[in-house]
């Protein structure tokens, strides 16, 4: 789920940014701070949309340094998945056991037994060395195909969400072939 | 994430870093593109650049290629009235006959999920918050808003 919250952020600063450029300087950095990480509980950062001056709050000096702690509120669109969504998304790897997807920065894995059961082996088709197929061999999963997904669960792990999802559900499975649309 | 922040939103919870009470917006896939794609420089960010790649890829805007900037403003315009629509409206509560409104998450991914052959039943297997809340007639109406919408952009 795509969303846009208020957030803080602290800053420390050496006196050598301390100028008329100083604002600006704060700016840059909490961008650069933020953008693109994966923050605990709020999900990926993917860009920081807006930090007005006024929300800037008074630097507080560190008596043994001589730096400066700045604390920043800025507004930013996140990224953070949720168990039961749904969610398109575009499939990356396949494997033996199932087949990893992208959701944006987000992997996740689908596995056999979370396969409907026309395209898992249990009633006919499966994975033929690139794709899985259905038993009518109507659904081919292969990389750059768009599937329909739903998440049954989510995990942070160095910096990194990964998640696990199912197609074995109704209006669930594959919505493109790749070909048409737009790849990775 | 995991079970120390426990999110489901068929219930509608999302963690203790968004309550209900909470100031935040939910994006649609549509508002994401249009938002990330006027960005000028997207620097290092490999999760913005996924990010864009993505809600090129599924969002509902139809065919965006070779369209104007008036267009493509007009597009972003008829999203954010919409969204604004399904936000503001209100129906009756299919089991407690309270007035009721569509959760933000509901009407992002009404606008993200649902295409032009779409029925109820489907919004709701998709949407399963929705089931208890609305009857299979509003949701209907629901629908067709959105696919209004969708036909300007064919």
């Amino acid at each position: 789920m795509f969303y846009v919250k208020s957030l803080e952020h602290s800053i420390v600063l050496q006196p050598i940014h301390f100028g008329p450029k100083l604002y600006a300087t704060i700016k840059r950095l909490v961008k650069e701070s933020v953008e693109g990480v994966a923050l605990p509980h709020y999900g990926y950062c993917v860009k920081v949309l807006g930090v007005d001056d006024e929300n800037v709050k008074a630097g507080v000096i560190e008596y043994d340094t001589g730096d400066v702690c700045y604390t920043v509120q800025y507004e930013a669109l996140l990224f953070r998945p949720m168990k039961n969504e749904v969610l398109d998304a575009v499939v990356t790897d396949i494997m033996s056991l199932g087949f990893y997807a992208a959701v944006g920065p987000l992997k996740v894995f689908v596995h056999m037994s979370k396969m409907p059961q026309d395209m898992n082996g249990e009633q006919g088709g499966g994975f033929d060395g690139n794709a899985w197929v259905s038993a009518d061999e109507e659904v081919k999963i292969e990389e750059k195909c768009g599937v329909r997904l739903r998440i049954l669960g989510c995990t942070a792990d160095d910096g990194q969400f990964t998640a696990v999802g199912t197609m074995n559900d109704e209006f669930l499975g594959m919505i493109d072939t790749g070909d048409e649309a737009n790849a990775y | 994430m995991s079970s120390s922040d426990p999110s489901d939103v068929n219930t509608l919870t999302f963690g203790s870093t968004l309550p209900s009470s909470s100031a935040y917006a939910i994006m649609s896939l549509s508002e994401v593109y249009l938002l990330l794609s006027s960005t000028s420089d997207s620097g290092n960010n490999s999760v913005l650049e996924s990010c864009l790649n993505y809600s090129k890829r599924f969002n509902n805007l139809g065919n965006m290629s070779g369209i104007s900037e008036m267009e493509k403003e007009n597009r972003g315009r008829n999203i954010e009235d919409l969204k604004e629509l399904l936000l503001q409206k209100t129906y009756k509560n299919k089991t407690t006959g309270e007035e009721t409104r569509l959760h933000k998450y509901e009407a992002s991914k009404f606008i993200d999920l649902m295409s032009l052959t779409s029925d109820p039943e489907e919004a709701v297997c998709l949407i399963p918050s929705l089931e208890g809340r609305f009857s299979n007639e509003d949701i209907g109406e629901i629908l067709e808003f959105v696919k209004r919408c969708m036909r300007n952009f064919t």
